[in-house]
């Protein structure tokens, strides 16, 4: 950061005040139009001038992108499960599975079309085991504090800086969150496979090799491509390609590459990459809300369905 | 406590700060980099103890008791009646530019008293 003296004296001047202003005066009644407006738009642009402020808002990024990606990861992670995959790579899958450290740890890297046509770049990280569980450690929204979430095999959960983290069901929060964009259910990775299956065409591409976490390493490489056929508006959901780089002896994904097709000022993720890191040792309460909540924060568990039919529509965007 | 209570709380608590955020960035013609540093100030103020923001805010409060009387009175009115200073200057039976020197020497104050409070707040949570 290379701002002088004076400018940063100039936004610290324009941070107390607009802290004086929430401690002071919060304005309860002006604060649900602001909210109602922000839920309608939520996401700030970061990397755009001042100018024509309302257009710095664009369509929603909500954390179930990310969580897209995890699932990804977690199935691909053990493409056996693929219709093309050989059997002598099923088996070396299986060898694999069975040899690999319990956890892995993935870099994403996520670019981000703005409205300005700027791209953005976000960086996150995944965190999963062999047992389906995973964690996102991702960013927040403009000092809102980054976000955590993650599947503890049982239940889906949430961690935000500020106020209690969430647990609950796949079939609860998860299924709530799905409803609300009926085009990315993406929580289930039952429900990732099928999608993979019968939305995508799969090809096998030359092996090739990768730097990866102990020096180069053979891959396997298998290419999905979106079918033609897919509704217009899952494409803007949809990564259009995505490509998998997994160890030719043990099947662990070491790259996975998803691709969007998007105009240039369409607001939205344009690529994803995700890069093995390595095999960390991690905690016993890891993949649990509770290795990653601050002390004296609040857990809730969210236990039936019927109460989430009570939630505001814009609940998400909160997370 | 319901799930709807708990996502309403979530949904204020956040949308409250993001708003923080806009307002400065609205009084600021910001670039990127002077975002990026806002935005880190904001972030800064999840370091202080509380669930929510207001809990967090009570740090702002001591400070705000901390500032001398004439100091106090000025940053008051113009916050909590939202008086601009040409209206401060009249009630106080003041200069204008005696208004603004106190503003800002207020603002000053709170700026270093909440700074002080977020560095010496105890590391929390989980870092990767």
């Amino acid at each position: 950061m290379t701002l002088d003296a004076e400018r940063q004296a100039e936004l610290n001047q324009a941070w107390m005040d607009s802290l004086l202003h929430e401690v002071l005066n919060p304005e309860p009644h002006r604060e649900q139009a602001h909210l109602n407006a922000l839920f309608a738009k939520p996401e700030f642009a970061p990397n755009e001038s001042n100018s024509g402020l309302t257009r710095k808002f664009a369509t929603p990024v909500r954390w179930i992108p990310i969580a897209i990606a995890a699932s990804i990861v977690v199935v691909l992670g053990s493409w056996s499960l693929f219709p093309t995959s050989s059997q002598r790579a099923s088996a070396a899958i299986a060898r694999g599975l069975q040899a690999t450290p319990v956890a892995r740890e993935y870099a994403i890297r996520v670019v981000v079309n703005s409205l300005s046509g700027a791209d953005v770049t976000k960086t996150a990280k995944l965190y999963l085991d062999s047992s389906n569980r995973f964690v996102v450690h991702r960013w927040g929204w403009l000092g809102l504090g980054d976000v955590w979430f993650g599947n503890d095999g049982n239940n889906l959960w949430v961690v935000p800086r500020l106020g209690p983290a969430i647990i609950g069901s796949e079939k609860v929060l998860g299924g709530w969150m799905a409803k609300k964009d009926s085009t990315a259910p993406y929580l289930h990775i039952k429900t990732i496979l099928n999608r993979m299956e019968k939305g995508y065409t799969l090809y096998m591409l030359p092996d090739a090799d990768l730097e990866g976490v102990d020096g180069r390493v053979m891959c396997e490489r298998v290419r999905a491509d979106l079918k033609v056929n897919t509704k217009p508006q899952s494409t803007s959901v949809l990564p259009i390609a995505i490509e998998l780089w997994a160890d030719k002896e043990t099947g662990v994904a070491h790259r996975v590459v998803l691709n969007w097709d998007r105009e240039p000022n369409a607001f939205g993720p344009v690529q994803w990459t995700i890069d093995l890191q390595g095999f960390p040792a991690l905690s016993e309460n890891w993949f649990s809300p509770y290795g990653h909540t601050s002390q004296g924060q609040r857990i809730v568990n969210i236990g039936t369905e019927s109460e989430l039919e009570t939630l505001p529509e814009t609940n998400e965007q909160s997370l | 406590m319901n799930a709807k209570r708990l996502f309403e709380i979530l949904v204020r608590e956040n949308s409250r700060m993001l708003l923080g955020f806009i307002r400065s960035i609205q009084y600021d013609h910001s670039d990127p980099e002077s975002m990026e540093y806002l935005s880190q100030r904001f972030e800064s103020v999840q370091r202080l103890i509380g669930d929510t923001l207001d809990e967090k805010l009570a740090s702002l409060r001591a400070c705000i008791a901390l500032l001398p009387d004439h100091e106090r009175q000025c940053i008051e009115m113009r916050y909590s009646q939202n008086l601009m200073p040409a209206e401060l200057c009249e009630r106080l039976s003041v200069a204008l530019e005696t208004v603004k020197k106190r503003l800002v020497r207020a603002k000053l104050r709170l700026i270093d008293c909440m700074t002080s409070k977020i560095e010496n707040q105890p590391s929390e949570g989980v870092s990767i």
